[in-house]
């Protein structure tokens, strides 16, 4: 049978056409999957900047790692064996390698835990919160894949303690022949993800990383992109120019979904409390002053109000499972609230403001704006709620995601009497109590307590761990009751997400690239 | 030896009572410049009568009454305008603003206007090296953005009211230097100041008796146009969170406010907006028929 001109070009085009749909699929998941963060990044070296923390667990690899679930899982590591209470061996797992080829091996781990020693030594360096947990000596290397961890104090929970990034493990080589200034901007790691670029205003390029331990990520091309502005995020996801937004605003749930972006409520073990600076108002070193700002907060109106009931108001000090379900929050109570300041001597004053020898009840209150689903909006609620038991709010300040970021990083300089805070999961009882432990880079209030610190000492050198339970509980409570801070309560996780992204949240809404994105698809 | 009384030049010949009414009829033939009248005359009452005319208290937070829609009510009143995201009345958070516009546009133009008009006096009337020093001093200044240094200094003190207008005021002092130091400059070699000179006059009482009095006119015309530029300022500096703090109801903290919930609650933004619009617009429309009023050549024309 002969083929007219007319039918080969029909059945030419028609070839074409099929085969431009085949690959149609393949072309979209070619598309970065770009990401929206909030802050631009001081750097990428981890010793540096904790504040960019989910890029840096996306570049960077500790010897542990938390899995989707929250639980501790050996990372660069293979093995921990405990010598004695001081001593540890860690085997690292054979035949990995940095993103430039550089092998991972003792040295490598040797020279990390050593940089990380002499860094924090000479006060430089964002370590005072993960060398506040690990309090090790110094590392030893015994063979090529063989390191003993020589500890200062006794740990029971140390592979907890070695998940920070800020402890990630570094090449050796990479690091003594660039400069700290192109270590920190051409990072080079052993996580998912390689470091392709990073420009301010345009985000982070990352890549695939095909030799990491677990096998190549599902995802190729990573753009981690720098919205500050929650308005300017949503208009990017509904225009469909971002895949993944972290902290949808409750209100605008529905509006989103109805653009065509899936929104994912997810469990969040972030806690939300205001840290009370003890030690530059002394107002608040008084227990009964520090009881009467709780019982004058409804929590559970800002809950049902300002989240639709999807936070959970409570004493957050230590996460579930961990967390002493007897140890109830402050009820709201400004009539309590008035009795505790009136048994201690602040008496209202003729506008209202309660004040006592001369001294009024008075306080300036740091907010961030944008750290926090409705951080700004939560305080502002707070300040009346103070106001109606006589304590006044002189000046309020809002402060960037980026700045806060920072003076958190330096155990909450620059913050001034109140500032809202947070804490993510330790997943562990005695991590989670370091939020109030006295040298711990977490206690940002400066609160110090000798009963306190003593229940601490014996709690975390205590390897039997039938005794936990007990002894996390009786910390819990005592805490509670000395009101170290203002409890708040776990705020909600709201994602949103384009239609073609496969994303699996993490109670700890951290994004290790690599485990929560699980693949896109054609849209 | 007799003293001889200088008489410094008239801005008018007119007497005050027949010059005002001069202006209010010239005013009243300009449908633009009257209506603008009306509006900021509105605004001001709205300031000065804040606590009388708004309905609700303007940062009682009832958190139950959360983002409702103009006209809502219930048994606390009637909330016209609505609510926003705090449960707060729009319409008294929208009265109680105009306070803090008003507050920043004037009070700076005062702080500004006292900087500009001493340097610009010093500086054209002595000039030399003051007039050097005093307007490279302008010329560096002027070659920074002033949103943008206002922005910067703002962020290294924080937010706050009194600082709003300390900042504004000390940025924009460099247009009064200049035009006061030009019309200095005119009017120093003339027949009166010269008098004045030859009588034996203090050079201080030369500067305020004689000269100030005849260049109020660029002066006001220039105040007018500031006034509008620092209610704008307020509004974008606390739009981007370094004006006023959020506890005190401003227009740009309400349009800041507000951004997020555009697309669910349009009424947190829109009213803030016409607000700043309209009194903007009207300050502007006011000052351009000042300017026309008391330019010579236009007399005849208004």
């Amino acid at each position: 049978m002969k083929l007219t001109n007319a039918v080969r070009i029909s059945i030419l085009a028609l070839g074409l056409a099929i085969g431009t749909l085949a690959v149609a699929p393949a072309f979209a998941d070619s598309r970065p999957v770009v990401v929206l963060d909030k802050a631009e990044p001081d750097g990428f070296d981890p010793m540096y900047d904790s504040s960019n923390v989910n890029v840096m667990l996306s570049i960077h690899e500790g010897l542990f790692r938390l899995d989707n679930d929250g639980n501790v899982v050996p990372a660069i590591a293979e093995s921990i064996k405990e010598v004695d209470p001081l001593t540890w061996d860690i085997k690292i797992r054979p035949g990995l390698v940095f993103h430039n080829g550089e092998p991972i091996n003792a040295d490598a781990v040797v020279f990390t835990f050593d940089r990380a020693t002499k860094l924090f030594a000479a006060g430089q360096g964002d370590l005072n919160f993960a060398l506040g947990a690990l309090r090790y000596d110094h590392a030893e290397k015994l063979d090529d894949l063989d390191v003993r961890l020589h500890m200062q104090v006794p740990d029971p929970i140390i592979t907890s303690h070695m998940v920070n990034p800020e402890i990630s493990i570094l090449p050796p080589i990479y690091y003594g022949t660039h400069t700290e200034d192109q270590v920190a901007f051409a990072p080079v790691g052993a996580g998912g993800y390689e470091f392709v670029s990073y420009k301010p205003g345009e985000g982070t390029v990352l890549k695939a990383f095909d030799k990491y331990r677990l096998g190549k990520p599902p995802v190729e091309n990573v753009i981690v992109k720098v919205v500050p502005d929650v308005a300017t995020q949503i208009g990017e996801m509904k225009a469909g120019t971002a895949d993944l937004m972290v902290g949808v605003p409750v209100d605008l749930k529905a509006d989103l979904e109805n653009s065509g972006v899936n929104v994912t409520v997810a469990p969040s073990y972030r806690r939300l409390f205001i840290n009370l600076k003890q030690g530059r108002n002394p107002a608040l070193a008084d227990v009964s002053v520090r009881q009467a700002m709780n019982y004058a907060v409804n929590c559970d109106e800002i809950a049902t109000e300002l989240f639709g009931g999807m936070a959970k108001c409570s004493i957050d000090l230590v996460n579930s499972p961990n967390n002493d379900p007897n140890v109830k929050p402050y009820p709201y109570d400004p009539e309590k609230a008035k009795q505790l300041l009136d048994a201690v001597g602040w008496v209202p004053g003729p506008d209202g403001v309660r004040a006592k020898d001369g001294v009024r009840l008075s306080f300036d209150f740091d907010t961030t704006d944008g750290s926090y689903l409705m951080d700004k909006e939560v305080a502002q609620v707070m300040v009346d709620y103070w106001k109606d038991v006589g304590i006044e709010i002189k000046d309020f300040r809002t402060i960037s995601p980026e700045v806060s970021a920072q003076m958190r990083a330096k155990q909450g300089a620059g913050f001034r009497d109140l500032m809202n805070s947070s804490s993510g999961p330790d997943y562990t009882c005695q991590g989670d109590l370091l939020l109030v432990e006295k040298d711990s880079g977490s206690n940002r209030m400066s609160w110090s307590d000798d009963k306190f610190e003593a229940m601490f000492k014996a709690f975390s050198e205590e390897f039997d761990q039938s005794k936990w339970p007990a002894m996390c509980s009786e910390a819990q409570a005592y805490v509670a009751e000395q009101a170290p801070v203002i409890w708040m309560f776990t705020e909600p996780t709201l994602y949103g997400t384009s239609k073609r992204l496969d994303y699996q949240p993490r109670p700890d809404g951290r994004f290790y690239l690599n485990l929560v994105l699980k693949g896109v698809s054609d849209q | 030896m007799s003293s001889i009384e200088i008489a410094p030049k008239a801005l008018s010949e007119a007497k005050p009572a027949g010059r005002k009414r001069q202006l209010l009829s010239r005013l009243l033939r300009s449908k633009a410049a009257t209506i603008s009248l009306v509006i900021l005359i509105i605004v001001l009452v709205a300031a000065i009568a804040a606590p009388w005319l708004a309905p609700h208290d303007p940062n009682a937070n009832k958190l139950i009454l959360r983002l409702k829609p103009p006209m809502f009510h219930n048994s606390s009143g009637l909330y016209i305008l609505g609510t926003d995201a705090l449960g707060r009345d729009v319409l008294s958070r929208i009265i109680y603003g105009a306070r803090v516009s008003l507050t920043v546009g004037v009070a700076a133009v005062v702080i500004s206007g006292t900087i500009g008009i001493l340097v610009g006096l010093l500086s054209g009337y002595f000039g030399g090296k003051v007039d050097d020093v005093f307007m490279r001093i302008c010329d560096v200044q002027l070659s920074f953005p002033t949103i943008l240094l206002a922005l910067t200094i703002m962020a290294v003190l924080g937010s706050g009211l009194d600082k709003l207008i300390l900042v504004l005021g000390l940025t924009g002092w460099v247009q009064y230097g200049r035009i006061v130091r030009s019309q200095v400059l005119s009017l120093k070699h003339d027949e009166f100041v010269l008098a004045a000179r030859a009588a034996g006059e203090r050079q201080w009482r030369i500067l305020f008796q004689q000269i100030l009095p005849n260049i109020w006119s660029p002066v006001i015309v220039v105040g007018s146009f500031t006034i509008a530029s620092n209610i704008v300022s307020e509004a974008s500096l606390s739009f981007l969170g370094v004006g006023v703090p959020p506890t005190i109801p401003s227009w740009g903290t309400m349009l800041s406010d507000g951004r997020e919930y555009i697309g669910v609650a349009d009424w947190l933004t829109i009213p803030a907006g016409i607000a700043i619009s309209l009194t903007v617009l009207a300050i502007n429309i006011l000052g351009d028929w000042l300017r026309d009023y008391l330019d010579p050549r236009l007399k005849n024309i208004l």
